[in-house]
């Protein structure tokens, strides 16, 4: 009396097994053009466990510096972002479909933040560095472009999920823009804009993290000296520094978006 | 009774007012604390970044597409590492997102484990993973390729096992009551259920991964990021530019793509 009842139908199972057949398929195109140097990467696994090896240790005699070349990429992060922030507030306000008080202004800065945020944030701070020269300053100015790109779309998004209803209520009593931006819009949108100022902080570190990488400032430049020294104490110090503070970081803003 | 729950009213009002303005407060304390540390001042900003539009106005336009042909093959590869990053970190996120996720993995030790290594993976900048790999392993595509797949693994596998948790629940059980193996709750309850997030995350992490396949180069991982890099360098702003160009116009096509993907699906 036992019968076999299929799990899936004969049409899906046909569906599933072409589309799981084309997705193969560009994997072994992509990943055969890609010419991947996998043999020399096998023979230097060998030696890639002594680097390991050598990269278990810690030295605590230059927690001191490295602990202020972290916050150095956190203050940058953070003046970033503030400066930013302004920026990006005053932005959306002007090009939030709702409230704009001109149409092609809000589409001319709707264009520039797509183009500013196609563009990767390292690569603007390459072009901010290369006319500023290094330091803090290029640091900070990289920091406010990937901010604006950024939040402005976010904050624009949340203004137009806000309608139209309240605007033309103001609207008829006469209120100016600003009085309706200040008193009409901000009071429903300051939620969403710190949520998403909580999560650009985060992201925003990182990067810090990873312009210090390409020689601006702090703990990115720190870890790129010592591995040019070959200091692995140091190099194992600045990582295990980098991925605590990121830690905090990540549950500092989670506990900041539960609470707004 | 009416006064007294006016000024209950009133007294935490007041409670609530001199929490936000010392929240205020210490949020202002940080940001010029940051701005001391630095010894940046603030506005100096806005002396600086119309000092960087006249310069690049003046150093970077036109961009300069004469020598395109040269930089064909690093565009291809940079846009094939992403595609070959994504596949590699779905299938292993989709591995990991289901030892991480406390409906699939009854195994406390083996989930807090999985969660570290996770967090570790995650919570390095993709640029400090790239470059320590470069020193272990040498430079060379492979190493840009595992710095891809490290960089989003962490992402990935977080957002797959949040959406099996939101999945898993009473179905799951339903399946378990009916005396369903542990690989039949797996293939034929969740799988099925968990591939529109799945497809979702994935195309968001190609998103990501072609950003960041173009940055991976400056250290060394190969990529378009050093001939982006070694053009400023050599002071070929021009050049550089139209290379700029067309990885911003590579994000945005993904993007686009991407888009309409989600919404063929949807």
């Amino acid at each position: 009396m036992n019968t076999t009842v299929k799990l899936s139908r004969t049409k899906d199972k046909i569906r599933t097994v072409s589309i799981t057949v084309a997705l193969i398929a560009l994997f072994y195109v992509s990943f055969t053009s890609l010419d991947l140097d996998i043999g020399k990467f096998i023979t230097r696994i060998g030696d890639a466990g002594t680097v390991l090896s050598k990269l278990m240790t810690i030295d605590l005699s230059n927690i001191g510096p490295i602990l202020l070349a972290m916050l150095a990429s956190a203050a940058i992060a953070i003046c970033g972002l503030f400066i930013g922030l302004i920026i990006a507030i005053i932005l959306s306000f002007l090009s939030a479909s709702n409230i704009t008080p001109n149409g092609i202004l809000a589409a001319f800065i709707k264009g520039s933040v797509a183009v500013i945020r196609a563009v990767p944030a390292l690569v603007w701070i390459l072009m901010v560095v290369a006319s500023l020269g290094f330091g803090s300053t290029a640091g900070m100015i990289g920091l406010i472009i990937s901010t604006v790109g950024y939040l402005t779309k976010a904050f624009t998004a949340s203004i137009e999920e806000q309608g139209s209803n309240i605007i033309e209520a103001l609207k008829t009593t006469g209120a100016g823009w600003i009085s309706i931006v200040i008193k009409g819009l901000l009071p429903s949108v300051i939620r969403p804009f710190m949520s998403w100022t909580a999560i650009k902080l985060e992201i925003g570190i990182a990067e810090s993290i990873n312009l210090g990488m390409v020689g601006v400032a702090g703990i990115g430049s720190m870890l790129m000296k010592s591995l040019g020294r070959y200091d692995y104490a140091a190099i194992s110090t600045t990582i295990i520094v980098i991925f605590i503070s990121m830690l905090i970081v990540e549950i500092v803003v989670n506990r900041l978006k539960k609470l707004i | 009774m009416r006064n007294e729950i006016e000024n209950a009213d009133l007294a935490l009002s007041t409670v609530n007012r001199w929490k936000t303005s010392l929240i205020v407060l210490l949020v202002a304390a940080i940001i010029i604390g940051a701005f001391i540390l630095l010894e940046i001042n603030p506005w100096s900003a806005f002396i600086a970044v119309p000092e960087f539009i006249a310069f690049f106005v003046n150093n970077f336009l036109p961009p300069n597409f004469d020598n395109i042909n040269k930089y064909v093959p690093l565009i291809v590869d940079t846009i094939l590492f992403a595609v070959v990053g994504t596949y590699i970190s779905a299938v292993l996120g989709l591995l990991f997102g289901i030892l991480l996720s406390e409906q699939t993995n009854r195994f406390a030790w083996l989930r807090f484990t999985v969660r570290f290594v996770l967090s570790f993976l995650r919570n390095v900048p993709v640029l400090a993973w790239a470059a320590l790999l470069v020193y272990i392993f040498g430079i060379g595509n492979m190493v840009g390729l595992i710095a891809l797949i490290l960089a989003t693994l962490g992402f990935l596998a977080r957002s797959y096992s949040e959406s099996i948790n939101e999945i898993a629940g009473s179905k799951l059980e339903a399946l378990k009551a009916c005396g369903a193996s542990y690989w039949q709750i797996i293939i034929h309850g969740l799988i099925p259920q968990f591939i529109p997030a799945w497809i979702n995350w994935t195309l968001f992490s190609f998103e990501i991964n072609m950003r960041a396949s173009a940055i991976l180069g400056m250290v060394g991982a190969g990529g378009i990021g050093i001939m982006i890099q070694t053009n400023m360098r050599l002071f070929k702003y021009h050049e550089a530019l139209s290379l700029i160009i067309i990885l911003a116009a590579m994000v945005l096509i993904t993007e686009y793509c991407t888009n309409k993907l989600r919404k063929l699906i949807h």
